[in-house]
């Protein structure tokens, strides 16, 4: 059985095409054979943050046109056992295909024997979000912890629900924990309480998302990325397991005995 | 947690006026004419201070079920 998954925010510059890259790569470190489809046509990027844009040769409006096979426009990612991705076209617009066709093509993708399809949908409302939803079986809805990337969220998955995806996890990324621990960023439990959605994970806001994507070379891989660590995690959620979500404790305990440590130097002072 | 001047606690305050407003798509031109029209329809039978009247959409959870409502403030002359 075969899953398709859309990674989605409303939003633009949120963090979907990484959030895609690193939960298709996790997923193949795990054994599943996956393909990321980027379905942002006219803008695409997966392949810019997967390190593979050397590699393309055909996409997704080719293979939808019939001018070349499915087989010849994935893109076999090297490094990953059983990691593939299909190209969004850079010189279409995003009317160049339908609903119909995106769900036909998810169809011939499933009989290749994949087990699943992350879509990265792209930012906004109109027909390439209808073209990313259409085949897909769960949504992920990606968000930061500022105002209008949470009421763009709001408005996603709304319009998710009325188009049959119900229960659509939250992403909660780039949140910065010393800002929440001062009380200038909402937490997750300001944004939860607001979005009434499940939590499927949080990422940190971490400097190491920049430097891999400045490689190509997904966060997920890397031991040491706190970000990487969080992908993991939200991979792991994605394949069935009851795993916590990251303790941010630690930090906010640094910053109150940080806090503590200055009312005493004060003091002294 | 918040103090209510810290920067998260205005952001999650506008945040939720904000997703009120689109969850009844309703803009702020429309119930501006909503008060116009409870100030006309109000005025018929009661002497209000029409100058005064607020409007303002609220949310409440009862048994767990959030319900929007259009809070409707008309002072009596």
């Amino acid at each position: 059985m075969s899953e398709v998954i859309v990674v989605t925010s409303g939003k633009g510059g949120v963090g979907k095409t990484t959030t895609s890259a690193n939960i298709g790569t996790g997923l193949a470190i795990a054994g599943k054979k996956v393909v990321m489809l980027d379905a942002d046509i006219g803008l695409r990027n997966l392949d810019v943050v997967m390190g593979l844009e050397n590699r393309i040769i055909y996409d997704l409006v080719q293979v939808i046109e019939g001018s070349c096979r499915l087989k010849q426009a994935l893109v076999r990612d090297k490094r990953y056992e059983g990691l593939y991705l299909l190209p969004a076209a850079q010189t279409r617009d995003k009317d160049s295909i339908t609903p119909e066709q995106m769900q036909k093509l998810c169809d011939s993708i499933k009989e290749e024997g994949f087990d699943y399809i992350i879509i990265d949908c792209p930012a906004g409302i109109e027909q390439g979000f209808k073209n990313a939803i259409a085949a897909a079986d769960k949504a992920i809805v990606v968000t930061t912890p500022e105002i209008s990337a949470v009421r763009d969220a709001d408005r996603i998955i709304g319009m998710l629900e009325s188009n049959g995806l119900l229960n659509s996890k939250l992403i909660l990324n780039r949140i910065r924990v010393d800002m929440v621990a001062r009380n200038e960023m909402m937490s997750l439990e300001d944004v939860e309480e607001i979005l009434a959605i499940d939590t499927l994970g949080i990422i940190p806001d971490d400097e190491s998302i920049v430097i891999s994507t400045n490689k190509g070379e997904p966060a997920v891989a890397n031991e040491n990325s706190l970000a990487g660590e969080a992908y993991r995690n939200i991979v792991r959620r994605i394949l069935g397991e009851d795993v916590p979500l990251m303790d941010i404790m630690p930090s906010v305990r640094t910053s109150l005995f940080d806090k503590l440590f200055g009312w005493m130097h004060r003091e002294k002072e | 947690m918040y103090d209510n001047n810290s920067s998260g606690a205005i952001a999650k305050d506008r945040l939720k006026y904000l997703i009120l407003k689109d969850r009844v798509s309703c803009t702020d031109e429309t119930l501006d004419m909503i008060k116009q029209d409870v100030v006309k329809t109000i005025s018929n039978y009661i002497d209000i201070d029409r100058y005064s009247v607020r409007l303002s959409l609220e949310q409440d959870t009862k048994n767990n079920k959030s319900i929007t409502y259009i809070n409707i403030k008309a002072p009596i002359k």
